[in-house]
């Protein structure tokens, strides 16, 4: 057994023992949804930036600092911008509402089922489409970094949300992802000190000698030729900012909280700890372009980088601390995917189970034990669901799901949720064609987009220039749920 | 609650603005550095200084009443 092996080992015994730990404090539904309200501020703001730090960004930040520089950090800055606008205009919000899920808070200002429903499908599309990235993505790196094949690496990752969220419900989706947290945190810290000290601890050094090895010289500190079109970078931005607004695992954490205090410390806690990750960033890219991306140990015969390029980061602790650092890494990458599928299991299930079976079927006369029956059962099948699509999109294009997943959330639960919320104009109708048309328009503009219509479908033109939609799927979504506010009730 | 959302806003848009429209700008000398990395280092930590600055002021106002 290699160290890599066993430090997962470790981590799955750390996990399972929170798991056994949390079952036995899960007992009603307030404890499974949202852990009775009794997460510490600390505690939900390492959660909330285990949640959001994906091995997408732990992986693919620094593989697109090694190969698009500056464009890595052009993400990252609408990434942090969208945290303190959840604290500004949402998390105290939610938390005095004090609910289980999405749904809840819609429901308390307007009656009508359907806007349950919306809520409920959209909170669900979301969470499916990250659900199947995720596993899409850890079905590869497991394969790569164990040898595993395909199916068996997400059955093993699906069967372990299974029992972290089935058994310990929030409670022990929470302590996996603080666990997790910590993990990305000191190995973030790590490879960064490690490029500063393989370095001479000479910045400019390292930085000129990026210069020379990338092959945008010093373009590389520039934004590159993929932000050639200025509509397309502010629909980016647009999208980046916004999505998060949208995204319903990481908006259900406020109910997790005792208050509106700890809902802000929260937030403060989660944006400290993200802006450190994408600072200690830039210096792990600047160390994946000098020490990985001309080393021929981690070059195949054609000069690419063995592996793709969300191996940069794996490569670069290797070339720093040797094997045993790469086999540490790559147990927190498997923790860092356990933790956000983890984390994207109990918003889903928490949807399926509250707003449809509980708040429509049962028309919210539920017994608290029959509820909780139907979460796990929930639990169980949007796993299962999650894996089955996963083995179908294996070999497709998984940035376009996340691109999905994000347009969605911006253009659909966000543009509903602030008007609910800030909006006394706003009629039942009026968020229910406002969210549909947010959610079907940043639909049909990624497929007509370059994404989906040239790269998948094969057409030489795109019928819609961009390859984010939120540009135009945002507004969309406030002008109908406006006017058909304004004009048809 | 408005100040801190122009504080955070102005200089996210003005960014983004940038990049899309005269991206020359990012390429300025910064000391050693081109402009574009402090000020993508700079907006990045603004985020953080705004959740600050809203907790603080939130707490306070939480305190007095």
């Amino acid at each position: 057994m290699n160290l890599a092996q066993l430090a997962v080992l470790a981590l799955l015994v750390l996990s399972l023992s929170l798991t056994l730990w949390a079952a036995r404090r899960t007992r009603t539904r307030a404890e499974f949804y949202t852990a009775a309200g009794r997460i510490g501020a600390w505690q939900n703001g390492l959660a909330l930036a285990g949640d959001y730090l994906s091995a997408a960004a732990f992986l693919g930040a620094a593989g697109l600092f090694m190969s698009q520089g500056y464009d890595s950090l052009i993400y990252a800055v609408g990434t942090l911008a969208g945290w303190p606008l959840l604290l500004l205009l949402f998390a105290e919000k939610l938390r005095e509402r004090g609910h289980f899920t999405l749904g809840d808070i819609l429901a308390e200002r307007f009656a009508e089922p359907s806007v349950r429903v919306l809520s409920s499908v959209s909170s669900l599309l979301i969470v499916l489409f990250y659900l199947i990235v995720q596993l899409v993505g850890a079905g590869k790196l497991i394969g790569l970094l164990f040898g595993l094949s395909y199916l068996p690496a997400v059955l093993i990752v699906g069967l372990l949300a299974v029992l972290y969220v089935a058994l310990g419900g929030m409670l022990a989706t929470t302590w996996v992802q603080i666990v997790k947290a910590c993990l990305m945190l000191a190995c973030g810290l790590a490879l960064a000190a490690g490029v500063w000290m393989k370095g001479g601890g000479d910045l400019a050094g390292l930085m000129a000698r990026a210069e020379t090895l990338h092959p945008a010289g010093s373009g590389v500190w520039l934004p590159s030729k993929a932000m050639a079109n200025p509509w397309e970078v502010l629909s980016l931005g647009l999208g980046l900012v916004l999505g998060l607004l949208g995204l319903p695992h990481i908006l259900m954490r406020f109910f997790t909280v005792p208050n509106a205090r700890a809902a802000r410390a929260s937030v403060c806690w989660a944006t400290g700890i993200i802006a450190l990750f994408f600072t200690l960033n830039v210096l792990i890219g600047i160390g994946a372009i000098v020490f990985v991306s001309h080393n021929p140990h981690f070059l195949d015969a054609h000069g690419k980088l063995i592996g793709g390029g969300n191996m940069a980061a794996l490569h670069l602790a290797q070339a720093i601390g040797g094997t045993a650092m790469r086999d540490v890494v790559a147990a927190v990458v498997f923790a860092t995917i356990m933790a956000v599928v983890a984390g994207l299991t109990v918003a889903g299930a928490s949807s399926l189970s509250h707003d449809l079976y509980a708040g429509l079927l049962r028309r919210g006369q539920a017994s608290e034990a029959g509820e909780l029956r139907a979460s796990r059962w929930s639990v169980i099948a949007l796993v299962l669901l999650a894996v089955l699509l996963s083995t179908w999109f294996q070999n497709q294009n998984i940035a376009v799901l996340m691109g999905l997943a994000f347009g969605m959330a911006a253009s659909g639960p966000f543009p509903v949720l602030l008007l609910t919320l800030f909006w006394p104009g706003l009629t039942a109708r009026g968020a229910v064609a406002g969210g549909l048309a947010g959610l079907f328009g940043a639909t049909a503009l990624i497929v007509a987009g370059p994404a989906v219509w040239v790269a998948v479908l094969g057409f030489s033109h795109p019928l819609f220039p961009l390859a984010s939609p939120a540009l135009c799927s945002v507004p969309l979504a406030f002008v109908t749920a406006w006017a058909v506010s304004r004009f048809a009730d | 609650m408005k100040s801190l959302l122009l504080l955070l806003l102005l200089p996210i848009a003005a960014f983004y603005g940038a990049i899309a429209f005269f991206p020359s700008v990012l390429a300025w000398p910064c000391g050693r550095l081109p402009l574009s990395i402090p000020l993508a280092l700079g907006l990045i930590w603004l985020g953080f200084l705004v959740t600050l600055l809203y907790v603080r002021r939130a707490n306070r106002r939480e305190g007095q009443s």
